[in-house]
């Protein structure tokens, strides 16, 4: 594949991302309604010059609440991203650079941890804390902090080999210089890549918990909780799933798809 | 592959007990205190003397470690204590709850193996074809749904609208069709993508030309070369898919309302029934653990490099 | 036994077609050696793995391949595989990644002599077994050893082993001897030479190594940059070689530099017509 041809689905792709983040940064300007406003006259209500998408069964605009629950997944989907990238690089860096004691116990503490099933652990660690946003957050970077961190860690074993770093160590550079100069630029991009790569994989997650009724409570609009709530009505209003359903679909498509772009346009074997 | 293997058991005695560390003290370190947690949930009136009592009878006042101590002594036993709530035994609620879980799931691994190696091997060995393509862009729209979404969908479409299966619950082998096939279809595009690219890989080979230059016939080379070269990967990777499968099927029973181990956590967890909650962490781990040695113990026998590696990563 | 006749070889590179193998005609004789030269790139391995049929769309095939006077380029796929291993075999060069690494080396005889004949799996064992005493291989532990516990000059051996275990009439060696020390090369070139001496067989070896060529070639061909530039009796083309490019070859050879030095020093276009200068001895002049 000649690179012209990877340049088109990044560009492509990249601004439907930007396209879902404008949606979600200036959700108020984009709503046609209050996504909180009840009115039990209007519940269930179709298609309509008010309400675009009709209403759900406490008559609130479904378009709106859709507008709304983009804020809420991509904000705790971004933040955990960020959160887990700190966490596993301290970590990673810390066991794979220090070593010795260190680098075992820290190890030991992800083996435990990845003796788990990751949506099992999450799930055990939101229900114990009691739902909410806040705790799903926890939850959710309590489990992906892990396997990154190990990833991190061999890498820092591999690159510790490298010669520069060897005598950068000769030449006397402090230990906290040779990790911010030699490792932590070598080492970030390719974290940040396999976790944009991720990022579909953890807006299901939050849908799935949230589904579960551990993630966002109770009136704040989430695509998954839309869809919880929703199941009563499969039979009467199955519009009402299937409109969130293809959100969730699409958005994590997009994710999806611009991971992969980015990935084959570094790297060209992929392909 | 005696060395391998001693390897092997080490590593999974060691994880058993970390499993047993992480469910024992995931719930003490959680800054919910259960008891309170309990009160608070069944609106029972929180007076101190109440509190202190259930602590009592518990054992929660004791030290940790004793604690921790006393647990063990009578998991190893295979008692998991009495239910917070329900007081009914947990290690039996447990494994009655995990067998319908375990039913859907392996029937759901079947279904995975099924769909994913005939469509992977045709996909690879058509690769770059139209029904190579249209296979890719399928399995990347069904990877970007949600599962319960999924379900919804399968109970619309085949329950409500063809009426040829039940739409929910629980009880004759109807019933296990729509849930499992709900797993599998989440898994499906993993499989197929991994059975695709490590059969072109494997095609790709000098060793499949040496094959072909010595006139093997083509059914030998799919199944010695191309097949078993797959099979190391695939079956870790099932391994890993029965911790997916157990922690979906979560999602699966809340939608088809079966009652499996899935469930029972929700609710479990909804009464902060802490002794529960510890069993279930341990069963899941020892079986999540077990299984991925089993997967590896079948790899070494297949594969005499990971045997010599003596199971390094 | 083997004709080549105006072959020529174009792979798919991105978009362009790139010819790497320009209008060879040469001959195997039966029982006689021939031995292709030339340097890394010049399509020699293309020319054999051409001859048995191992390739697939990306490879456009022009000329004539004549084995016992039947066209090998117009038979089926069927008719292919059944010649393949036991009419013409084939010795590939980095022996150390041609094997099945999940399958051991008695797997690898069994299910090679199980391809051509009807024989069950303990009958192929034993004839295994035959097979590495003949060339005395390390008996009964090498078939159950895997391909990563052995050496790369045993598993060139092993693969001779299985080469010949049909009794081919042509056998086809690509890089016999490439990568492997001085001892095992003389032993490989002292298995290959006996296998032709008791069998008749004729034998192709493709080489950039000129001491392999010298050592079992009959007649030689040297080859650069997909094209044929001497081709003749072996003593001939090595005591009194006619083609400036053979001679600096030779002249490499005795300074003992490798051949890719060559690459870089020798950068002359082979745009001179082949010649018959004297019966059976073509040089491009």
């Amino acid at each position: 594949m000649i690179k012209r041809n990877k340049r088109l689905p990044l560009i492509i792709s990249s601004s439907l991302v930007g396209l879902l983040v404008i949606m979600a940064l200036f959700e108020p300007l984009l709503m046609p309604n209050d996504p909180y406003a009840t009115n039990i006259a209007m519940k269930l209500q179709g298609y309509s010059a008010a309400y675009p998408l009709g209403t759900d069964h406490l008559g609130r605009c479904i378009l709106s609440r859709l507008i709304a629950g983009a804020k809420v997944s991509l904000l705790t989907t971004f933040s955990i991203l960020i959160v887990t990238i700190i966490i596993s690089l301290a970590v990673g860096i810390t066991a794979g650079y220090i070593g010795g004691l260190v680098d075992t116990v820290l190890m030991r503490l992800c083996d435990i941890l990845l003796a788990l099933p990751n949506f099992i652990f999450a799930l055990v660690i939101v229900g114990t804390l009691g739902g909410g946003l806040f705790n799903m957050f926890i939850g959710i970077v309590c489990v992906t902090w892990v396997w990154y961190a190990r990833l991190i860690r061999n890498m820092v074993l591999s690159l510790k080999e490298a010669q520069y770093v060897k005598y950068a160590q000769v030449t006397g550079v402090s230990r906290l210089n040779i990790a911010r100069v030699h490792i932590l630029p070598f080492v970030f991009p390719q974290i940040l890549l396999l976790k944009l790569i991720g990022l579909g994989s953890t807006i299901l997650l939050i849908s799935e918990l949230s589904f579960l009724g551990l993630g966002v409570t109770a009136p704040m609009a989430e695509w998954g909780m839309m869809i919880s709530d929703s199941k009563t009505y499969l039979l009467s209003n199955p519009m009402l799933m299937f409109i969130p359903g293809v959100m969730i679909s699409l958005t994590v498509l997009i994710f999806n798809w611009f991971g992969d772009t980015v990935r084959n346009a570094l790297d060209p074997k992929t392909l | 592959m005696s060395r391998f293997l001693a390897r092997r058991i080490g590593s999974m005695v060691l994880a058993l007990w970390g499993v047993s560390l992480l469910a024992f003290f995931l719930i003490r370190v959680i800054p919910v205190d259960p008891v309170e947690a309990y009160f608070a949930i069944n609106q029972l009136p929180a007076s101190k003397e109440a509190m202190d009592a259930i602590r009592e009878e518990q054992g929660l006042n004791k030290p940790l470690l004793s604690q921790y101590a006393n647990w063990i002594w009578h998991v190893l036993q295979f008692d998991f204590g009495k239910s917070f709530g329900s007081k009914s035994d947990v290690a039996n609620d447990l494994i009655k709850k995990l067998w319908v879980t375990l039913r859907i799931s392996a029937a759901a691994l079947f279904f995975v193996v099924c769909i994913s190696v005939s469509i992977g091997v045709l996909s690879a060995v058509k690769h770059s074809s139209l029904f190579d393509r249209l296979t890719r862009t399928t399995i990347f729209m069904i990877a970007s749904m949600p599962s319960f979404w999924l379900a919804f969908i399968l109970i619309y479409v085949v329950g409500l609208k063809w009426g040829i299966l039940p739409l929910m619950g629980w009880g004759t082998w109807q019933h296990m069709i729509l849930p499992s096939l709900t797993l599998a279809l989440g898994l499906c595009p993993y499989y197929i993508r991994l059975i695709r690219t490590s059969i072109v890989e494997q095609m790709q080979q000098p060793h499949v030309l040496y094959a072909r230059a010595r006139g093997l016939k083509e059914s030998v080379i799919i199944r010695n070369y191309l097949l078993k070269g797959t099979l190391p990967p695939l079956l870790t990777s099932l391994a890993m898919s029965c911790g997916i499968l157990l922690g979906g099927a979560a999602v699966v029973e809340v939608v088809f309302t079966i009652p499996g181990v899935g469930r029972y956590i929700l609710v479990a967890m909804e009464a902060r029934d802490y002794v529960v909650l510890q069993g279930f962490i341990l069963l899941i781990g020892f079986f999540y653990i077990v299984i991925n040695f089993a997967a590896d113990i079948v790899c070494a026998m297949i594969d005499p490099r990971i045997r010599l590696k003596g199971g390094e990563q | 036994m083997l004709e080549v006749k105006n072959l020529s070889v174009y792979v798919q590179h991105e978009r362009d077609e790139v010819q790497v193998v320009q209008d060879i005609s040469f001959q195997v004789p039966k029982g006689k050696v021939v031995g292709i030269v030339g340097e890394s790139g010049s399509g020699k391995s293309m020319i054999c793995t051409t001859i048995i049929g191992l390739f697939n769309q990306s490879r456009r095939v022009e000329g004539d391949i004549f084995y016992k006077g039947e066209l090998l380029l117009n038979k089926s796929k069927k008719e292919m595989r059944n010649l393949r291993g036991k009419e013409i075999a084939l010795i590939m060069q980095n022996p150390m990644s041609m094997f099945n690494p999940m399958l051991s080396i008695g797997d690898h005889f069994v299910e090679t002599l199980q391809a051509h004949s009807d024989v069950s799996k303990k009958e192929a064992r034993l004839r295994a077994l035959e097979q590495v005493a003949r060339y005395r291989l390390p008996g009964g532990q090498v078939l159950n050893k895997y391909p990563h516990e052995l050496s790369g000059g045993m598993l060139q051996r092993i693969m001779i082993a299985i080469a010949v275990s049909h009794e081919p009439s042509l056998l086809i060696a690509d890089e016999p001897t490439t990568a492997l020390d001085t001892m095992t090369q003389l032993l490989i070139l002292d298995e290959l030479q006996a296998y032709r001496q008791n069998s008749g067989a004729s034998m192709l070896i493709v080489s950039h190594d000129l001491g392999v060529i010298a050592r079992a070639a009959d007649e030689l061909i040297v080859m650069r940059g997909g094209k044929m530039v001497e081709y003749g009796p072996a003593a001939l083309v090595l005591h009194n070689p006619l083609h400036p490019y053979t001679q600096a070859l030779l002249a490499v050879k005795e300074t003992g530099r490798s051949l890719d030095e060559l690459v870089e020093h020798y950068d002359e276009p082979v745009v001179e017509p082949l010649v018959e200068c004297q019966p059976g001895y073509w040089v491009r002049q």
